[in-house]
């Protein structure tokens, strides 16, 4: 008897330790994650957290191919050649719902954003590690919330929609989400703002970039002259054409922005081109997207250089450049695809010494900033140096410079119309179109001759189901 | 175990040597975890599932590392029980919730060392071919497809008809030679076993070895399977109150597999709907393969992947481990028991440069897995009579166990010459991948029994258990479970009928847990690595943390009866269950805009109900002939009954109030006899030949069966046994991918059709369900042929003569004679007839039938003596 309440109380002693120790016995630790709110208190954390936002833009999801890709198919400057691979026929088609659906990866960037921003100031980082990450990440934040906004919101120039309920006036913008989600209990159920506010955040974070940023390293990745050019584009989509033309005066004027001469404009197309302010570029082994990527789905020069080769320029964007124009001459590929004449754009022609889907994706250049400061000085009057801007760009091309003043200077809705016309060819193919023609307010004329009128409720992007199912508090864009 | 249990469903789900079978108790169980049962071997908790780490969308599934239970040699098992309801489950608690199955390996006993040699030699066929078109046949579909859609003059016929060599006259092909592509995709497969089995020892020490081996070349080419495996069982006796114990297990298996599904290289799907107009070889006996205007279509040569690809893995396996029994004294006993399981998995895939790997000059895939499962487990029993009547039992125990799981795989391309197959030789090492991954499980069990005079009988048993996998507020659950039973027969009311029958009510009730087929780290806040970027790597919040993340519970009710009347000819045990699956894993879904999609939470309910039924009758007893007879049925029915919050349904299989897997679909009408186009109905039931989303219905039915059984005949005459099984299973419809390929009317006519496809429409006023053949798709105004409805969907019911064999055994005469204690012969046979009415190749499979590998029919001969 005496043996066995050994025995029992040994077996008890046993059970009891062990249920004290109980919660470290179950401890365990994976090897390939890491215990998220550790990881973003630290440098490494950040700096990696970071890095994946540039990872994303660089899928084909995002900057790697589509969102470059169908704002051209959407608008009249890409057409889907006759044989094809299937690939985008609905967007050129404005097929209802068939728009740039990336909704869940521009908030998935925009969290990851957040995190860095809230996390950074309490972090392991240096002082200027902290200001850098910072300043980028707020930068990234107001570049996809800016996408956000063009793909899924009327532009503020341009709210009336025509859905299948008849007109309307939407002025709702998109979410502008600061707080990070790194716990389940900080999802929140957002509501669109007007689409003002959005605009408004987007500016904030922009000038608080610029004044966290410097313009030291390199083009590929973002600096405070980014912050400069994608302020006078966002001030510019908005109407805000004096902040327009002061944000550009501070991209051409500050020294870190170069506009190429004609020598090295046209060579230097998908390697370092002298006119990037931000761009994405692949070093090797890094995921490059292939078959994916611009140059497969735009071009291809046969036994060479492979390709889709599924979109060709429409007559009209051809027609707007004739064919004096060195652009069309050297960045046009004129081909017979399966008896048809295609024109290829060759702003991603696989340079050499790079791989397949391996060329850089600029996405702020100076000519586009010459461009918006010529549109916010002719809309401000300033006719003549608006004129000045505009030839630079042509005469680069070719073409011969309008008379700033006098006789064959253009003026009033003439002069916008040629610096659209301009803004058309020199950014042809880089996804800039769509957006160019809503906040103009001007009708969409396929090539097959249809208009899509420029409050057609196609135009903009339906907020994923999966948004509005769970989220009571999101409205859907009219039409859908 | 197929067929041996009401309420036990095994499905081979196909006839690849060493491939996996799906065991299935009371029902499917679970909606995104496993459904799985635990699997205990003498006490070790083994670690199945698969060890794959190649992550291949055509993968060779067949593989050997997808089914881990290979380890276990057939021969060395003594029993089989599977612990179905929850309060005999429950003692395993926590992972107990799909059931147990408790094996029984062949154990030492003392006394005259025995000798026992099994071995059988077998050969195997495909259980059968598909009845396609002989090349004549094809070319005529084809010909008319091309002729109904652009006229019989038309440059495309002409195209055709060249392509394939034919000529043709009033409409009708000329004969053509055929190849029978099945016949070089299939081929006879062999089986042979041999066993060694020595046991013995005496009171103190007793031992038992076996050694095993087992040859099998698959029934389809280029697909093997081979096993070795060791035991060795080693007891000893102390002293009265001590004793330990060891066992160790080694094995090793391999096996070559080839590529299913949609793969160019399955040479089962490729082999019937390979172009018979086709040659396998050119002239100078190398492969023949699309070029040169002949028609492969889509579909490569297969012959090229079977003769030079490889795909093999190689398991090697140990489970190992000791015990110690202490008897404190008469009526208290301690054991402790520590194990280890250790599983190597070698895989390796290669495809050949001259073959499918060209675009790449050759490629190189190889992947090693490590499993180490480690457990210990000490109980405290105590059992005790007080008087005559009170039957008093109790068990306290804990139990722990370790599971870590890493892997390396590798990946190259670009091979100098097809000689060079590792990865070493390869120009471009790509995508190099390690693998970690654990959980750990605490528990511990208490459990408590009463008999009263051997008829009032209860059971309580409660577990508490931990799993590493859950958050931090949820990691343990409590299970506990009751059952009692009245054996009715004791008492005095019942009269005369205890004397010679028995009859036994039972009721349980319990709940289990289950964790099985849960993400390691599903409660965590994760932060993974997200691709890179100007060379810095990049990171990203990967998982959002759920502390509340917890066990999937089973929660069941079981009724019970068991008798035995007829001076216990006739024994019958009848079960009715009601099993609440709550806490059931979902995703639930999030806001976009938060960054993340979902996130997983314990909310669905799904209720399993069913009744089982297990009969045994001793239908003819008398000194020379006996014949005696089981038969098991069993009936389970699932229905979703609750999933997230205000959700109604996942897509359109998961929806509450109806079974688990419900088949959406639209209905198919047959063909109009006017002008052959397929007709559907819609949702209003009226006829339509292109169909909308709308136009979809609820088959009222599943994938999953209703109801499965078994009937076993045994009839033992002198030294002869005969010995008959018939499997049944039903009630499930199958999703037959295959056909909506081989169903076309030759409208596809560069792939080889079913012969049904004969009886296509042809004028205004044929009565048929096959449409007017038309080149490349549907004809104009109606649906594509693929277009999936309930045409495709076929009924699941089959019967099956699974089992016939004859023994003989040596008379004592001639045994003694011969120096033996035990002599059989036996001749078997397998899967000899199939009575189904399903178009393709075998009903055994759940779900979707797309590419799947066959069963064989397999005649065996064995010899089995004890010395």
């Amino acid at each position: 008897m005496n043996k066995k309440n050994i025995f029992v109380s040994g077996l008890l002693g046993v059970v009891i330790l062990s249920l004290g120790a109980c919660s470290k016995a179950l401890d365990t630790a994976p090897k390939n994650s890491l215990d998220l709110g550790t990881t973003l208190t630290t440098r490494e954390g950040l700096n990696a957290t970071l890095t994946s936002i540039y990872n994303t833009y660089q899928g084909s999801a995002y900057y790697g191919r589509d969102v470059i890709v169908i704002p051209e198919l959407l608008a009249d400057n890409g057409e889907i050649t006759s044989n094809n691979t299937n690939r985008f026929l609905n967007q050129a088609n404005n097929a209802p719902g068939s728009h740039i659906n990336i909704w869940a990866t521009l908030y998935g960037v925009i969290n990851r954003a957040n995190l860095v921003i809230n996390n950074v100031d309490n972090s392991t980082a240096t002082a200027a590690e902290k200001r850098q990450w910072k300043g980028e990440a707020t930068f990234l934040r107001a570049l996809s919330l800016f996408d956000a906004a063009k793909i899924f919101a009327r532009n503020p120039l341009n709210l009336n929609v025509t859905g299948a309920t008849g007109a309307t006036s939407f002025d709702l913008g998109v979410p502008v989400l600061t707080a990070g989600v790194a716990d389940a209990t900080q999802i929140t159920y957002p509501a669109r703002p007007k689409v003002g506010e959005t605009y408004d955040a987007i500016v904030k974070d922009l000038t608080d970039a610029n004044s966290l940023l410097t313009n030291t390293g390199s083009a590929f990745r973002v600096r405070r002259v980014a912050a400069q050019a994608l302020l006078s584009r966002a001030e510019l989509y908005r109407g805000n054409w004096a902040q327009a033309e002061r944000w550009a005066d501070s991209v051409l004027l500050g020294g870190a922005a170069t506009i190429a001469p004609a020598t090295t404009y046209f060579t230097s197309w998908g390697s370092n081109h002298p006119e990037t302010i931000f761009g994405l570029q692949y070093q090797t082994g890094e995921g490059n997207p292939g078959t994916d990527g611009l140059q497969y789905i735009y071009y291809r020069n046969l036994p060479a250089i492979p390709g889709y080769a599924d979109v060709t320029a429409t007559a009209s964007l051809r027609a707007d450049m004739g064919t004096a124009d060195l652009r069309y001459q050297r960045l046009i590929s004129a081909q017979v695809k399966s008896g048809q004449n295609v024109f290829y754009c060759m702003k991603w022609p696989l340079s050499s010494g790079r791989q397949l889907g391996q060329d850089d994706i600029m996405l702020l250049r100076t000519s586009e900033v010459l461009l918006n400061r010529a549109e916010a000085r002719a809309r401000q009057g300033k006719e003549a140096l608006a004129i000045g801007d505009l030839n630079q760009t042509r005469v680069r091309a070719g073409l011969t410079a309008f008379p700033t003043s006098g006789a064959g200077a253009p003026t009033g809705a003439a002069l916008i119309n040629e610096i659209l016309k301009e803004r058309r060819i020199e950014l042809a193919f880089e996804g800039h179109r769509l957006w160019d023609l809503l906040r103009t307010n001007r009708d969409v004329v396929k090539s097959g001759g249809s208009t899509i009128l420029t409050t057609d409720f196609r135009l903009i992007c339906n907020i994923p189901i999966a948004e509005i199912d769970v989220n009571r508090n999101m409205s859907q864009n009219p039409g859908y | 175990m197929q067929g041996a249990m009401a309420g036990v469903q095994v499905v081979s789900n196909n006839g690849v040597p060493g491939g996996n079978v799906t065991v299935r108790v009371r029902g499917v169980g679970s909606i995104n975890a496993s459904s799985t049962p635990l699997y205990i071997v003498d006490g070790v908790q083994i670690v199945t599932g698969n060890s794959n780490s190649l992550g291949n969308g055509n993968g060779p599934e067949g593989l050997v590392s997808s089914n881990l239970l290979n380890a276990i040699n057939p021969d060395d098992i003594e029993s089989i029980d599977v612990l179905k309801d929850p309060a005999s489950a429950s003692i395993y608690g926590a992972q107990a919730a799909n059931g147990v199955v408790i094996i029984t390996t062949k154990k030492d006993r003392a006394g005259k060392s025995k000798i026992n040699f099994n071995s059988y030699f077998g050969v195997s066929r495909v259980i059968k071919k598909l009845d396609v078109l002989t090349a004549t046949e094809a070319v005529q579909l084809g010909y008319e497809a091309n002729a109904n859609r652009f006229g019989a003059g038309s440059a495309n016929v002409t195209t055709f008809l060249n392509g394939v060599g034919a000529t043709v006259k009033n409409g009708i092909v000329d004969p053509l030679e055929n190849t029978d592509w099945q016949d070089l995709a299939f081929r006879s497969g062999f089986v042979q076993n041999y066993d060694l089995s020595v046991s013995g020892g005496n009171d103190k020490t007793t031992f038992f070895l076996s050694g095993g081996y087992n040859r099998l070349q698959g029934h389809v080419l280029a697909s093997d399977f081979q096993r070795g495996s060791l035991r060795i069982n080693l007891d000893h006796k102390v002293n009265d109150k001590l004793s330990i114990g060891s066992s160790l297990t080694l094995s090793s298996y391999s096996s070559n597999g080839v590529f299913d599904g949609g793969s160019f290289g399955n040479p089962v799907r490729n082999g019937f709907m390979s172009f018979p107009t086709n040659k396998p070889y050119n002239p100078d006996g190398s492969f023949r393969q699309a070029a040169n205007g002949q028609w492969f279509g889509g579909l490569d040569n297969f012959l090229t992947y079977t003769s030079l690809n490889k795909n093999f893995s190689n398991v090697k396996n140990l489970v190992g481990g000791i015990n110690a029994t202490y008897n404190i004294n008469k009526y208290l006993r301690w054991r402790s028991t520590f194990n280890l399981n250790y599983n190597y998995t070698e895989e390796k895939q290669f495809s050949d440069p001259r073959g499918s790997g060209a675009s790449v000059n050759g490629s190189v895939s190889k992947a090693s897995t490590q499993i180490r499962d480690f457990q210990t487990n000490h109980t405290l029993n105590y059992a005790r009579t007080f008087g005559a009547k009170h039957a008093v039992s109790g068990l306290l125990g804990a139990e722990y166990r370790y599971n870590l799981q890493t892997s390396f795989a590798a990946f190259g391309q670009g091979l100098p010459l097809p000689q060079f197959q590792t990865l070493s030789s390869t120009a471009t090492p790509l995508s190099p991948n390690e693998g970690f991954g654990d959980f750990k499980l605490l528990g511990f069990f208490a459990k408590a029994g009463y008999t009263y005079d051997d008829k009032y009988i209860v059971n309580l048993t409660v577990r508490r258990d931990g799993s590493s996998r859950f958050g931090e507020d949820t990691k343990f659950g409590l299970f506990p479970s009751i059952s009692t039973a009245w054996r009715i027969s004791r008492e005095k009311f019942m009269g005369k009928f205890g004397e010679n029958n028995d009859m036994k009510l039972r009721f349980s009730y319990g709940v289990t847990g289950n964790q099985a087929g849960i993400g390691n780290y599903a409660s965590r806040a994760l932060f993974g690595l997200s691709g890179e970027y100007l060379g810095l790597a990049g990171g990203a919040p990967s998982q959002l943390g759920n502390a509340a993340l917890g066990w999937e519970e089973n929660e069941t009710f079981n009724y019970g009866i068991d008798f035995s009347i007829l001076n216990r000819r006739v024994t019958a045990e009848i079960d009715y269950f009601s099993a609440n699956r709550r806490s059931l894993l979902l995703a639930f879904p999030l806001p976009p805009s938060s960054g993340f999609s979902s996130i997983t939470r314990n909310t669905g309910v799904l209720q399993n109900r069913g009744i089982e039924l297990g009969l045994n009758t001793v239908n003819f007893s008398t000194k020379n002939f006996r014949w005696t007879t089981n038969f098991n049925f069993t009936y389970v029915k699932n229905k979703v009954v609750k999933l997230n919050e205000g959700q109604n349904n996942i897509g359109t299989g998961i929806v509450v109030g109806r079974q688990l897997n419900s088949i959406f679909t639209y209905k198919f009408a047959g063909v109009n006899p006017a002008d052959g186009r397929t007709m559907y109905y819609d949702t209003l039931g009226n006829i339509t030949y292109t169909p909308q989303l709308r136009d979809r219905y609820y088959l009222d039915k599943s994938s999953d069966p209703l109801w499965f059984g078994a009937f076993t005949n045994t009839l033992t005459f002198k030294n002869f046994e005969l010995r008959f099984q018939f499997q049944y299973q039903g009630g499930n419809y199958i999703q037959n991918s295959d056909a909506t390929f081989v169903q076309r009317a030759g409208s596809t006519f560069d792939r080889n059709q079913l012969k049904s496809q004969m009886l296509r429409w042809q004028r205004p006023g044929d009565m048929t369900y096959v449409p007017r053949p038309w080149a490349g798709a549907a004809q104009p105004g109606s649906s594509s042929y693929t277009f999936f409805s309930d045409r495709f969907w076929e009924r699941g019911d089959f019967l099956r003569l699974k089992e016939v064999t004859i023994t003989m055994y040596l008379d004592k005469k001639t045994l003694n004679r011969l120096g033996l204690t035990n002599a059989s012969f036996y001749v078997s046979g397998f899967n000899l007839a199939t009575w189904a009415n399903y178009s393709m190749f075998d009903p055994e499979l759940q779900g979707n039938d797309f590419g799947t590998y066959p069963q064989a029919k397999q005649m065996t001969m064995g010899l089995n003596l004890t010395f």
